[in-house]
């Protein structure tokens, strides 16, 4: 049987259920909210941090809030995006408190260049790693939120505690860059971007919004 | 009958027609809008 989205009605309720639980102390409970979000939170934040320490880090320190904080959770948001929020939070800190990663200013490096030659579906995942790695790292998780983990722009909006404006607006200029860097990463060597795509219009960015 | 969507405020809307979580009625007015709109009918493959 296919297990329920944890968007779903079902699966929401029983969520809220286990935090429920959670703040009476029970630790089954806990266990099954630990393996429903665990493996979500760690690619989440791995892709976000780009360093499994850190992610690993930042996963235990959000359930650890989650435990302490279960009693006080009202269920004004879905219990994933409460859950995203305070890895968020936790995220930033981590950010904040190394120092390795606040010298790059929080902007994400290019991943170092393969000598293999990728083909299809692996080659299509090559340059959109690429290409998400170039972004700031606030945009590159508004990608994420979106795309990966199917969250509403208002939920995003809790989770990065940010007006829902400006989540469009993080989404805008995310989609531009990465319009003008597929078709740069998916060039051979030498040969221009603008040939490969073209001469598209579709390569061009989308008119900034006011 | 929806009010009208503007192309800017459609085009800041497709990630989340692309991800199926606009709500009913903002849905309506993004997906007319698209229809007719053939940038942003573009920007549906790109988001």
């Amino acid at each position: 049987m296919a297990q329920p989205t944890y968007r779903g009605a079902t699966g929401v309720a029983h969520e809220m259920d286990l935090i429920a639980r959670v703040g009476e102390g029970d630790r089954k409970a806990f266990e099954e909210l630990y393996y429903l979000y665990h493996r979500r939170l760690a690619r989440f934040l791995t892709r976000l941090t780009r360093r499994y320490d850190i992610a690993e880090e930042v996963v235990n320190d959000t359930f650890w809030v989650v435990w302490r904080k279960a009693k006080s959770f009202r269920g004004d948001s879905q219990p994933s995006t409460w859950i995203l929020g305070i890895a968020y939070r936790k995220a930033r800190n981590a950010f904040r408190s190394s120092a390795r990663l606040a010298e790059r200013n929080l902007q994400a490096e290019l991943l170092p260049p393969t000598d293999k030659e990728p083909s299809g579906t692996e080659e299509l995942r090559d340059w959109l790693t690429r290409a998400l790695a170039e972004l700031p790292v606030e945009q590159r998780l508004a990608v994420e939120l979106c795309y990966e983990l199917g969250h509403s722009c208002e939920e995003i909006a809790t989770i990065m505690d940010c007006p829902v404006n400006t989540v469009k607006t993080r989404l805008f200029h995310a989609r531009a860059k990465l319009q003008r860097l597929l078709p740069q990463l998916a060039t051979p060597a030498g040969e221009s971007a603008a040939d490969s795509a073209g001469g598209s219009s579709a390569a061009k960015p989308e008119r900034r919004p006011s | 009958m929806t009010d009208a969507c503007s192309h800017q405020d459609a085009w800041l809307s497709l990630p989340w027609l692309a991800n199926g979580r606009l709500s009913g009625a903002e849905r309506l007015r993004v997906e007319e809008h698209v229809r007719g709109c053939a940038r942003c009918s573009d920007g549906c493959v790109m988001c």
